[in-house]
């Protein structure tokens, strides 16, 4: 079923709950198998109370299409299959979801595919709902463009579907609740394509460093890896607090190696890449204990509130994570953030742990804005060049390969702050869809094969715009001018 | 140029005014911030003086524009007077467009009742009160960042370089003590700080003669505490009024207290010195806004009020000093606020006062110094009957020490204050 409508430049959140009512309400599915990461964020902004009827209620059916190998073909034998994407380039990505299924031997008939658009020169053509076909590259573009932007105004919900989140409710300046957590790492703060506040801690303290390293697998470094939080802004006074933490995991390493991380998680590790992505979730949820042992005063003080939603809350932000671990105890995983945030609570910081508050306001219009930027483009030109250069299978640019370009920035003489803007640079370009996070496995100097976090290019558009830019515009120190519509390149 | 002078109109101008001013101070305490570690937040004056600042520089900005969309000027009038000195205020809207508006409101009050309406996440500041030997001081934290004047930028009210100068002004605040600050934010020229001081004067003659007026009604000075508390705040406001006074006039720079001449020339001094990194454009602005010190102090506008203004603060130290120290007022908030005040600093107040009622009004000095005082051989003209350390040790010559502060005290107002507050003309709140 095609709605036929023509692509425009309006809000698009209407059409997206309409496309979203029409899909399910044409497939009545007892399954949705959303292609990462749009076709999630899809769901997420799908799953409120006015839009829950013949819908999903819970997360355990909804899969990510990164997790539909881990499940049970028994566990598939009944019921619609709803395959969910923004949008369908050439249709690689949803023919391998289809692909899967089929290895789990669930019949075609059962399955149909929805797409919010697809473009005109698509190879896959058995689209059963779309609410946009047939668009040109500028069209598709547009619509892609306005959907990220939704996604950044629903609370950047482009965010990995592993990453878990705490709500906090301000009673006081944002920028006191700021400052407080700037005193943890060097933020910088930045306004999304949404128009949403957002601020990234980057390297915050790791309280208790020794005790955490005990815990990971054996070999596991947290040199040179993504660790930061993410502080965005959900509506007026309330913020996410979201922690990521991508510990270089061993490829080696065996399942037992898990044995100190938390139960839970342990029981979902099957190979050396879910390994990674638990040891993620463990160490991002240690962060909660450092996030909120800096906010210990704002909290005693009445300034913030926070509690940890419950399963099936509206804001329920545990639960997602059964997209990607199908059979994931949420009940306890829920129990070990609470503990988390109460230990952060609870601990007494030390001064040598207390930093001067050092927070980067990089703003558009303003020369840090600029700055962060000239690091988008870089980061992307960069990830692009790395891409080319792979021996063997291409991959994506490690956190170290893009942290060189930081070595560029004038704008800030202390190298932190280079860093820290670096790391906001991609997390914009994350929040942008510019960017897609993966995973490789890589040699290390000490001789040891690790599974690290790596950045790529989010898709064939994104990939054709970076590529036909840096060709145009050769300049390896600034960015290329900005375009009114479309994307944000030359 | 459509200058709609509509209510809502207004308003939002002086929002948005208020919102540019945020963002500066702001960049001012984090400066202060990053360079002396924790500052729990900035004083009202310090606010007050830094907002006036601002405008100063804002209205030469690099750049500017006719733009309607934009905003071209702060909505504000620089040289308000209250007793707070010279303050950046609003003109309140309610007047029609070609009337002269007539009645302002300080920036900072305007700002305290938008923030009182809005929720904290929306307030130009958060307080916090803080106990100094002073008594209880509100502090301020701005709670304004660049992510808030945004979409002030997307309406093209703000251009990138605008908010780029407003962060270089910060940034240049941030560098500045909050006595440098303070006296360069409400000094720039020799005529303003003649009428500044006027007003300071004019404040002390009044404050003066209702603190004495208060005291006289009082029989043996160990009555209830109420009169003594309320007359104890007079004394403290004369004092306070003196010492502004002094201040602004540049008298006794290096003393305990400083002056504005001292902190203006070493705050734009320390600006241009090699330990300050900041945009060189700002910083030249800042210089052309601002005469110099001498070009300030040693014009014969202020220069030949010094001595008036010294012998304010001499009288308040030598009567308000001594006052009190007395039982009576002993143990209040006021007379906390003048511990600084030693036993040395009454006698030289004793000493300085009897020289200064030797002089007549003709043979009051074009450039007053202390060696010109010490110089000087006369007689007093009004008699000072007690020196303070007999009244202090004696209860029973308080009524006589304030019959005799009154005559020295109409002594100075009609020989030396109020000659010179004859051509006060600025408005008053």
């Amino acid at each position: 079923m095609t709605a036929g409508r023509r692509a425009s430049s309006e809000d698009i959140g209407p059409e997206i709950q309409a496309f979203m009512r029409l899909a399910f309400d044409t497939v009545k599915p007892r399954w949705v198998v959303t292609v990462e990461r749009k076709g999630t964020a899809l769901i997420r902004t799908h799953c409120d109370p006015d839009h829950r009827r013949g819908h999903p209620t819970d997360w355990g059916k909804v899969i990510s299409s990164e997790a539909l190998q881990r499940v049970d073909p028994a566990a598939l034998r009944e019921g619609n299959f709803l395959v969910l994407d923004e949008g369908i380039y050439h249709g690689r990505r949803i023919q391998k979801a289809l692909d899967v299924l089929e290895e789990k031997q669930v019949p075609r008939n059962r399955v149909k595919v929805a797409a919010f658009s697809v473009h005109e020169h698509s190879s896959f053509e058995d689209v059963s709902v779309r609410w946009f076909g047939e668009l040109a590259s500028d069209r598709y573009g547009e619509v892609r463009r306005r959907l990220i932007e939704y996604f950044q105004q629903q609370g950047s919900l482009l965010l990995d579907t592993e990453h878990i989140e705490v709500p906090v409710e301000l009673n006081c300046g944002p920028l006191e609740f700021f400052d407080a957590l700037c005193r943890a790492g060097v933020g910088v703060e930045h306004v999304s394509g949404g128009g949403q506040q957002n601020l990234t801690i980057y390297n915050p303290v790791l309280l208790d460093e020794a005790d955490l390293l005990r815990r990971l697998p054996r070999k596991t470094t947290i040199r040179n890896v993504v660790r930061k939080i993410r502080v965005v802004e959900r509506a007026r006074n309330r913020y996410a607090i979201i922690p990521i933490f991508y510990p270089s995991v061993p490829a080696e390493a065996g399942l037992d190696s898990m044995d100190n991380i938390e139960e839970c998680l342990r029981a979902q590790a099957f190979d050396a890449e879910s390994m990674f992505h638990l040891v993620g979730v463990f160490a991002a949820i240690n962060l909660f204990r450092t996030v909120f042992a800096f906010l210990r005063d704002l909290i005693r003080d009445g300034k913030i509130s926070v509690s940890v939603p419950q399963l099936g809350d509206v804001d329920d932000s545990v639960s997602h994570l059964k997209v990607l671990f199908p059979s994931l105890d949420i009940e306890a995983l829920r129990g070990f953030v609470e503990r988390s945030v109460e230990a952060g609570r609870a601990y007494r910081l030390r001064r040598p742990q207390m930093r001067t508050t050092v927070r980067v306001e990089a703003v558009e219009g303003t020369r840090y804005g600029a700055e962060l930027r000239r690091l988008h483009w870089l980061v992307l030109r960069r990830v692009l060049d790395v891409w080319h250069r792979s021996p063997g299978k291409r991959r994506g640019a490690t956190l170290a390969e893009l942290m060189q370009i930081g070595q560029t920035n004038k704008l800030a003489p202390q190298s932190e702050v280079a860093e820290a803007l670096l790391s906001a640079a991609i997390d914009r370009a994350i929040d942008d869809a510019d960017l897609i996070p993966d995973v490789s496995v890589l040699p290390f100097s000490d001789g040891v094969r690790r599974v690290v976090r790596t950045f790529k290019l989010d898709g064939e558009l994104i990939l054709s715009d970076v590529e036909r830019t840096a060709a145009l515009w050769r300049s390896m120190t600034d960015a290329p001018p900005i375009r009114d519509r479309g994307t944000q390149w030359m | 140029m459509d200058v709609s002078f509509g209510r809502g109109h207004n308003l939002r101008l002086c929002y948005r005014s208020c919102l540019l001013l945020g963002f500066v101070l702001r960049k001012r305490f984090e400066g202060l911030r990053s360079r002396k570690g924790d500052v729990a937040g900035l004083s009202e004056i310090d606010v007050d003086k830094t907002m006036r600042l601002i405008d100063k520089l804002w209205e030469v900005r690099p750049g500017k524009s006719g733009d309607p969309r934009q905003l071209i000027d702060l909505c504000v009038r620089r040289d308000y007077n209250d007793k707070h000195g010279h303050r950046i205020a609003f003109p309140i809207p309610h007047y029609a467009p070609g009337e002269d508006p007539g009645r302002l409101k300080p920036v900072l009050d305007v700002i305290k009742i938008f923030d009182a309406e809005t929720s904290p996440a929306a307030r130009i500041f958060s307080s916090r009160e803080q106990k100094t030997e002073w008594g209880t001081v509100r502090l301020l934290e701005p709670q304004v960042s660049l992510s808030r004047l945004l979409p002030l930028h997307r309406a093209k009210v703000v251009s990138s370089e605008e908010m780029t100068f407003l962060e270089d002004v910060g940034q240049m605040c941030g560098y500045l003590e909050p006595d440098q600050v303070i006296a360069i934010g409400r000094h720039e020229d020799a005529d303003g700080t003649r009428q500044s001081l006027l007003w300071e004067m004019y404040r002390w003659k009044e404050s003066t003669l209702d603190a004495l007026d208060t005291l006289q009604s009082f029989g043996t000075y160990a009555e209830a505490p109420a009169p003594a508390a309320s007359a104890s705040r007079k004394l403290w406001q004369s004092w306070s009024f003196a010492l502004e006074c002094k201040k602004k006039a540049g008298l006794l720079c290096e003393d305990k207290y400083g002056s504005d001449r001292r902190f203006y020339v070493e705050g734009l001094d320390y600006l241009q010195s090699d330990e300050v990194t900041i945009e060189r454009p700002v910083l030249d602005l800042l210089l052309s806004v601002q005469a110099s010190g001498d070009e300030i102090w040693q014009d014969p506008l202020v220069s030949t009020l010094r001595f008036p203004a010294f012998c304010c603060w001499t009288f308040s130290s030598y009567c308000c000093g001594t006052l009190l120290k007395l039982d009576p007022f002993k143990g209040s908030e006021f007379a906390r606020r003048t511990a600084s005040v030693s036993a040395e600093d009454l006698q030289r107040a004793h000493w300085y006062l009897t020289k200064c009622v030797g002089v007549s009004r003709e043979a009051q000095p074009a450039e007053f110094s202390l060696e010109w005082l010490e110089r000087l051989e006369n007689t007093p003209l009004v008699e000072i009957r007690l020196v303070p350390e007999e009244v202090i040790g004696d209860s029973t010559k308080t009524a006589d020490f304030v019959a005799n502060a009154q005559e020295i005290a109409q002594w100075v107002i009609e020989t030396c204050v109020e000659p010179a507050i004859e051509g006060l003309d600025s408005q008053e709140a």
